[in-house]
């Protein structure tokens, strides 16, 4: 078997996301995902080969020190990496657990490529720097990840912007549990924000955007019976989940499954609506197809997707893509899931030619050890 | 390059290079246990050509049938790894390197050769695998089916007759704070035997278990766990695994939890393993975990399937590296075999001396709510929610539904009765329950109650606090008592903490104040005459 080794050279462009210049966070890292994605296609590229740097023995970003350690930023990684799965144009992912052997292999690959050569010297520039010169590692990182503004110039100039995908190695399960498990169902994909309840991840300074469990408890309990074709599908970790809404007939979370965040962000793509905080799992609905409402939006969240304040569509969202200033009430949200909804209908038993695919692929599965 | 090996304490020669290893899922199954197999396999060969470090290469690509791409949730086995356990899995190499994934075979391919450039014990690998790509592409294998290639154990035996050891698993990178938290902080004393009682499909009813079916299994093992709860309760059960079909409470039985249950995931399980007393379990993923570490173990369910894999004789009791304290059972599980197991597994095994756990403070008191659970927090943990049992529950509604308790309670103060009245109504409306059990709502719902002369409300939540205060009576003595006195300030010494540690940014802040009262100047003469006229003017008549 001959390779053509220089084939595929040349059309990937390398982009780093080092845990000590940018944080352990789902909004940054999608946000990421689509930066990078625009950056691989101005430079006529094809693909972006992510090299992420978790190395045990750096420093951790500076507003996660004390959270994130060395003995956990692992577990962390873990649980955000289907995150770098969803990105648009991917290519290879590669993990590296020794920034050396990063660099080497970057300054390797990137020896005749002056243009993505650019973005290393920027990368190590940012690192050289140290915490000593906040400035540089500050306008780094809202030059690469903070700042809507080089998405929303592409957006005008394209009308478009690259779309998020469904994370790698999810797409199988997720389409599986749809058309099987949600049959008769519209499938709304939540997310209540309860940092509070889930002390172990810390960032109290952000318990302020945390939404209000009364409204949404008595708006979930409302849409049961109003709505029983309605699955809610609650997003994000189990222990920022309240029990009590756990225990709901018409919520879910993918969690309990043994599924993870991969399968969430999937799911989100394949639903028929988001409604949730702005906040992380609110980026992959930004940068996605799918009907939304994100609420809680403030002037810093305005100022971050750089629209006035006010708006209530980013620059490439469609009519249905919403966003909601209101505070968040259970009459709102009924509202917001009704207008939402409108003219979706539920789920229907699975086709003829799907559960014929399905079948072979079963029976490939039984030949597996 | 000189490493020194944990597990036999001898010093390595090693050399700087990492050995690069291939995963392709979509060729090689997608078993918890033959990942496990492969770590230790791949570790072998790293220390026998004298590197340090394995990298590991993966590859996803969605155009092979059996890649993890195609995998349906009905289809899966039991013990198949799902996308997001893979980093839990591969993360126990005992020689972990770099991770790399591939979306395309040919993507990996082209890295590989670039990497083999001057590296010949690669270019042997690339080799290899491209041999297993032929094999698979026309579906001739050499030497069988091309996933049994897979099948390292036969190697890894041979490596620990030569060598009398083989490299063990470690615990999953990142989970130690986490699976070190629930030791200590949930089943602390406690010995500590997880269990895996499911059989993978292929493993049952076969020959050297005739008619026996999962259900039957599963009822011997409930039985077993029933009469273990009395006889040893200082036993603490952790059920391995997924849990059915979203399931989210496993046995209803005080000596069985599960980590699932509590967010927790394959990479705590396996981390867990190796610091329990005992495992017990059929053979699959969880025994390959037991068999590559020194944990005590009876692996049970053995079959000739499992004998080829394992690479032994049938009926052989105990693997080639195997201590004295694990071994292979070949029948099926009864509650008898599976209470002699135990007690010979935990023969000589002292209670452990950690401690006891925490317990849930059973009445709800929503102001040292914070301070009870960062007891549970182990330093570097990522949880501390070790608990569903409906105490904690209703603790956890509770201090949810605080904010809108305090809501009610301001608009009192400003007068607004009715409205103060009708947050509370609501809250009561969905969570009667919490609310008979909640202080502070009913010595509210009291206060307003007195106000709007509803003498039966007042009388109503009169003895619902009288109730609680008899039963608290019992919970605690003096000095709790105190500390949960005490403990109510502890939000606010935590928000102390918060500015303490971001004291580097006062400066900044500082600075930024000054500039926005540099920007402001020009109100100054203003807001200065302002203040002076009022202070010139007359004092207003009181209203």
């Amino acid at each position: 078997m001959e390779v053509d080794v220089d084939m595929l050279a040349g059309t990937s462009y390398c982009a780093v996301y080092d845990f000590e210049l940018f944080p352990f966070a789902l909004g940054d890292v999608l946000t990421w995902n689509v930066q990078t994605a625009i950056r691989c296609e101005e430079l006529g590229r094809k693909r972006v080969d992510i090299f992420i740097c978790l190395d045990n023995l750096q420093p951790v970003f500076l507003y996660q020190r004390g959270l994130v350690t060395s003995e956990n930023s692992a577990l962390f990684f873990d649980d955000l990496f289907g995150a770098f799965g969803t990105h648009p144009n991917l290519g290879r992912l590669l993990l590296y657990r020794r920034r050396e052997d990063m660099l080497e292999r970057l300054r390797r690959t990137l020896v005749n490529d002056v243009e993505n050569s650019q973005d290393l010297v920027n990368y190590e520039r940012a690192l050289a720097g140290g915490e000593y010169q906040l400035d540089i590692r500050n306008e780094y990182f809202t030059d690469c990840i903070h700042s809507h503004e080089r998405m929303n110039s592409y957006a005008a100039r394209h009308g478009h912007i690259p779309m998020l995908r469904p994370s790698m190695g999810c797409s199988g399960e997720v389409s599986d549990l749809v058309s099987k498990e949600f049959i008769g169902k519209r499938i709304v994909t939540v997310h209540m924000r309860l940092r509070r309840l889930d002390a172990g991840y810390g960032a109290p300074e952000t318990y302020s955007r945390d939404s209000d469990f009364l409204e949404w408890y008595a708006f979930l309990r409302e849409a049961n019976i109003k709505h029983p074709d309605v699955q809610f599908v609650v997003l994000g970790r189990l222990q920022e989940k309240p029990l009590e809404l756990l225990r709901m007939p018409n919520v879910i979370s993918l969690r309990t499954w043994g599924l993870g965040l991969g399968h969430e962000l999937s799911l989100i793509l394949r639903s028929d609506l988001f409604i949730g905080t702005s906040s992380g799992f609110a980026a992959m609905a930004n940068f996605s197809e799918v009907p939304y409402f994100i609420t809680r939006m403030n002037r810093n969240s305005c100022l971050a997707y750089g629209i006035p304040s006010g708006s209530t569509r980013l620059p490439f969202g469609h009519p249905r893509q919403v966003l909601v200033y209101e505070p968040e009430t259970s009459e709102m949200l009924m509202r917001l899931l009704e207008r939402g909804l409108d003219g979706v209908t539920a789920r229907s038993e699975m086709h003829p030619v799907r559960q014929a695919i399905d079948g072979m692929l079963m029976t490939e599965d039984a030949h597996l050890p | 390059l000189i490493a020194l090996d944990k597990a036999s304490d001898r010093r390595l020669i090693m050399t700087d290079r990492n050995y690069c290893a291939i995963y392709d899922l979509s060729l090689m199954p997608h078993a918890l246990g033959d990942v496990l197999t492969w770590n230790v396999h791949s570790a072998i060969r790293c220390e026998q050509i004298g590197r340090k470090w394995v990298d590991i290469l993966i590859c996803l690509d969605e155009q092979f049938p059996a890649s993890l791409h195609r995998r349906q949730i009905g289809t899966t086995q039991k013990d198949g790894l799902l996308f997001n356990e893979l980093l839990g899995a591969f993360g126990t190499h005992p020689r972990l390197g770099n991770v790399q994934f591939f979306l395309h075979r040919e993507e990996m391919r082209r890295t590989l050769h670039e990497l083999a450039n001057d590296d010949a014990v690669l270019s042997d690998s690339i080799q290899q695998y491209e041999r297993l790509l032929v094999a698979a592409d026309g579906n001739i294998a050499p030497g069988g089916n091309p996933s049994e290639n897979v099948n390292f154990q036969g190697e890894i035996n041979g490596f620990c007759e030569r060598g009398g050891r083989i490299p063990l698993l470690c615990s999953t990178s990142g989970c130690e704070p986490d699976v070190l938290g629930v030791l200590k902080k949930r089943f602390g004393g406690k010995r500590i035997v997880p269990i895996y009682p499911h059989g993978r499909e292929s493993d049952t009813g076969g020959p050297e278990t005739p008619g026996r079916d999962e259900d039957e299994s599963l009822m011997e093992w409930d039985a077993f766990l029933r009469e273990a709860w009395q006889r040893h309760p200082d036993v603490q059960f952790v059920v391995l695994g997924r849990a059915p079909k979203g399931q989210l409470e496993f046995p209803n039985l005080p000596n069985v939890a599960s980590l699932r249950a509590w967010g927790l995931g394959l990479g705590h399980e396996l981390t867990l393993m190796l610091h329990s007393d005992l495992y017990i379990g059929v053979s699959s993923g969880f025994g390959a975990m037991a068999r590559f570490s020194k944990i005590p173990y009876a692996i049970t369910r053995m079959t000739q399937h499992a004998c080829r894999t394992y690479g032994i004789e049938i009926g052989v009791e105990r693997l080639a590296f195997g201590t004295d304290r694990q071994f292979l059972y070949y029948g099926s599980e009864t509650k008898s075999t599976l209470m002699h197991f135990l007690e010979r597994g935990l023969a000589d095994i002292p209670i452990r001396d950690s401690g006891s756990s925490l317990a849930v403070y059973p009445p709800i008191d929503v102001r040292s709510w914070e301070w009870e659970r960062s007891r549970w927090l182990h330093p570097g943990a990522t949880t501390y929610r070790f608990y569903d049992d409906a105490a904690f529950v209703e603790k956890e509604t509770a201090f949810l539904l605080w904010p809108h308790v305090l809501q009610a309670q301001a608009e009192m103060r400003r007068g607004h009765n009715d409205k103060a009245s009708k947050i509370l109504e609501r809250i009561e409306s969905h969570f009667p329950r919490v609310c008979g059990r909640f202080r502070e709502f009913l010595e509210l719902r009291m206060a307003l109650a007195a106000a709007l002369n509803d003498v039966r409300l007042v009388e109503h939540c009169k003895s619902n606090l009288l109730r609680l205060s008899t039963e608290d009576r019992g919970n605690e003595g003096i000095s709790a008592s105190m500390t949960r006195l005490l403990a109510k300030e502890f939000p606010a010494v935590l928000r102390l903490g918060d500015f303490w540690k971001r004291k580097y940014r006062i400066p900044g802040r500082v600075v930024s104040l000054f500039r926005l009262l540099w920007r402001r100047k020009h109100r100054i003469p203003h807001k200065l005459a302002e203040f002076l006229k009022r202070m010139a003017s007359p004092p207003s008549e009181p209203r």
